[in-house]
């Protein structure tokens, strides 16, 4: 076969990253749009809730009536620590996303699992305010202050297990090579629900937890 | 010898390992279970959403006969009267005109922006399933003494997270729908180009993404007091109440957004042509959406039994100029589909007359709602509320019915039969006309919304009157059944027909594409460009 195309030559092989072509982000960014309506749904759900909060309170407070019943106390460590430990999540989250846009993939998992490590943080520290607030669902107690506050705090708490869900289903999915490099749409899908989770608490922690 | 020289792989023959096949399709039921096809999932909502609406035929038509005299409950229990209002408000929108409207357009949609499959089809496909079993629990919770009113506490609350249930199904479904017409657009569609029961669909989705979720949460509340308390909604009318502005002006307005999409694509192609000004006219369905969000209208919060509860924000300033501006871009729309239909060769094909009625109803509506709105006329609380609330209904569900004929040649591919369905259409008309005009004008007269009888000071003529007008608007109800009937076996007969027939209509837009190859997309109507160079190279 002397003669034939043997003598093939050698690929080029790039000896830096910064020499590779980046490949363009993949379109159409479906998950990232169907998680920010999701977001917008789920924020919906808690303007609606905290209007009836503030209508009802104003109702009771305009009554001469104070709004927290009797026995009840609001303390204010467990919602200010909950409001620090999502802040700092906010910082962790968004290191997972540029981890993962630039396939450092020890880094994106590091910040992830310290996300998740705060979001289960912020949940320990709502059910250990629920058990000091002196508010209680129970029967011939129950109050419609503690119905209006462990619905919207509770349903808070469920929207942050639902966004850890999502954080570590994404994970997952970059653990599986899914999601990395120009495509980390679902890291980035993650983190805005992430965001949203976040912006919610931080307006019930001033109305609620904070005004009282 | 390493262990990678030997020879066992050689030594496993054909006998010996079974060959590798693909497993075989699933068929029937477990077919239909694991379906992610964006039509099979329409088709199961629409289908779905038919045995919903005889739920609303019957409970309606029971109502209606009950308020024909005046002088009190005697048709029914009245301790089942407010547990079948909120059957017939809740299985109208919540299990019939919805769920169509969605049915229609995971089938539609996708195949109108150049897509082969929804956005997140699993999502949607637990989306119907959701619905399917919250509905079927929402009425076995009424039947078990549930419901607002229902003697049964434990049913009253299965009803609470059923509805739940209900809603965040509608609103994932939503999601996918909204999120197709955004990010699955084929390549040269962009939003400017996008075919206007797609936008429709897109403004619709986004608007019940922001409705739904918030009545979800009102009845979170309510089912949290109900399992602990009761100390804040409780079981009774104040529950009905908390729900009721979602059906009431200006929030019913929300659910009939995708039949503005659906009057917009028939008239334009019944006419043979593009829609006249396309843009302008995604601007009118868009300002009727802003005009028609409502959340803000939710009543007082104010512990109290009183009746008036249901419209108690209907004094307010925005409540009154939302109620006359969602007339402005409804007006503006009918005038783009009468220049649609004078510009081109427009013909009377059956969709178009579903649709003209549809938007004369909705007009009709508009118009009524702005007349609640005026104070002086004192109309709150009144059966001119309950026309307003059944105009607009009845113009979803004859916009509905007239987008399941036009599409039924891409959902199903068979067609409906021209004169019967177009006499259907002409039929519905009449009966909606029936139902509500009556309402408005015995509303006038003082006659209460939700079976309040005649005011305390009516004479014996206006009683009767009141009764009169009662008795044709049942007869209007009986039209509007004997429609439903009809349709759902035009329906049955259509689906089993043995004609295929592709493009009835030479419809503009993408999902009347008969060739795999996508035409260039260069407009809206990339279908009617396509014909109509090919009509012009020859």
């Amino acid at each position: 076969m002397a003669g034939s195309a043997t003598a093939v030559e050698p690929a080029q092989v790039p000896l830096h990253l910064d020499e590779v072509e980046r490949a363009q982000p993949r379109r159409p960014r479906v998950l990232l749009i169907g998680t920010a309506f999701a977001a917008a749904g789920s924020m919906a759900v808690f303007v609606g809730l905290l209007g009836i909060y503030l209508s009802v309170r104003s109702q009771v407070l305009a009554a001469g009536e104070a709004w927290l019943p009797a026995g009840a106390n609001i303390p204010l460590s467990p919602g200010n620590m909950s409001m620090v430990t999502l802040v700092m999540s906010l910082v962790t989250v968004q290191w997972a996303v540029h981890a993962g846009t630039h396939r450092d993939r020890s880094h994106a998992y590091m910040a992830m699992g310290l996300t998740l490590l705060f979001g289960v943080a912020h949940i320990t520290q709502m059910a250990f305010l629920w058990t000091e607030w002196g508010v209680a669902l129970n029967g011939a107690d129950t109050t419609a202050q503690a119905v209006l506050l462990f619905t919207i705090l509770g349903l808070q708490v469920a929207m942050t297990g639902g966004a850890l869900i999502f954080l570590v289903l994404m994970l997952l999915r970059s653990l599986g090579g899914q999601f990395t490099g120009p495509d980390a749409e679902g890291l980035s899908a993650a983190a805005l629900y992430w965001w949203t989770t976040v912006a919610v608490f931080s307006v019930l922690w001033y109305a609620i937890l904070i005004v009282k | 010898m390493t262990v990678t020289d030997t020879d066992a792989p050689s030594q496993v023959t054909s006998d010996t390992v079974p060959a590798l096949t693909p497993p075989e399709p699933a068929t029937g039921f477990a077919a239909l279970l694991g379906t992610s096809d964006h039509t099979t999932i329409g088709r199961l909502y629409i289908g779905t959403s038919f045995v919903f609406l005889f739920v609303a035929v019957v409970t309606g038509m029971l109502l209606s006969i009950e308020r024909i005299d005046v002088s009190g409950i005697d048709v029914l229990d009245a301790d089942v009267v407010a547990q079948l209002f909120s059957v017939f408000r809740i299985s109208s929108v919540f299990l019939f005109l919805v769920p169509l409207l969605l049915g229609l357009a995971l089938c539609v949609v996708p195949r109108q922006v150049g897509s082969p499959t929804v956005a997140f089809p699993r999502a949607a496909a637990a989306s119907y399933w959701t619905y399917l079993i919250g509905g079927g629990i929402i009425l076995a919770s009424v039947i078990a003494d549930g419901g607002p009113g229902g003697g049964d506490p434990d049913a009253v609350a299965l009803f609470v997270a059923a509805t739940i249930m209900v809603l965040v199904a509608l609103g994932l479904a939503a999601v996918c729908v909204a999120t197709t017409g955004l990010a699955l657009r084929t390549e040269g569609m962009s939003v400017r180009r996008t075919p206007l029961f797609t936008w429709a669909n897109v403004v619709a989705a986004g608007l019940w993404i922001l409705t739904l979720p918030v009545l979800a949460g009102i009845l979170l509340l309510a089912y949290v007091d109900l399992r602990y308390g009761p100390t804040l909604i409780g079981s009774g009318d104040q529950l009905f109440l908390r729900m009721a502005w979602v059906w009431s002006q200006p929030s019913n307005y929300v659910f009939v957004i995708p039949v503005l999409g659906i009057i917009a694509d028939i008239s334009s192609v019944a006419a043979r042509t593009r829609f006249t000004q396309h843009r302008l006219a995604m601007g009118c369905i868009g300002a009727f959406a802003v005009f028609s969000f409502g959340v803000w209208a939710m009543p007082s919060w104010a512990p109290t039994t009183d009746g008036d509860l249901l419209l108690a924000y209907t004094d307010e300033v925005p409540f009154v100029v939302a109620s006359f501006l969602v007339v402005v871009p409804l007006l503006a729309l009918a005038g783009l589909v009468a220049g649609t239909l004078r510009r081109g060769a427009a013909r009377l094909i059956s969709p178009l007359v579903w649709a003209l009625a549809a938007l004369v109803m909705l007009l009709a509506g508009a118009a009524n709602g702005a007349l609640v709105s005026i104070d002086p006329l004192d109309l709150v609380n009144t059966t001119a509320t309950t026309a307003q609330i059944h105009y607009v209904l009845g113009a979803g569900l004859l916009g509905a019915l007239g987008g399941l004929v036009y599409w039924s040649p891409v959902i199903f591919r068979r067609a409906f039969p021209e004169l019967a369905s177009t006499g259907l259409a002409g039929l519905g008309l009449v009966g909606t006309v029936l139902l509500c005009l009556p309402d408005l004008i015995s509303g006038f007269v003082g006659q209460l919304a939700r079976l309040g009888g005649a005011p305390g000071d009516a004479s014996s003529g206006e009683v009767d009157a009141i009764e009169a007008f009662n008795l044709v608007s049942t007869i209007g109800a009986a039209v509007l059944a004997l429609v439903a009937v009809g349709f759902l076996g035009l329906l049955v007969r259509t689906v089993a027909g043995k004609d295929e027939v592709v493009d009835p209509w030479e419809g503009n837009t993408l999902e009347w594409a008969t060739s795999d190859d996508l035409p260039e997309i260069m407009s809206e109507a990339p279908v009617y460009d396509a014909r109509h160079a090919a009509e012009v190279a020859s």
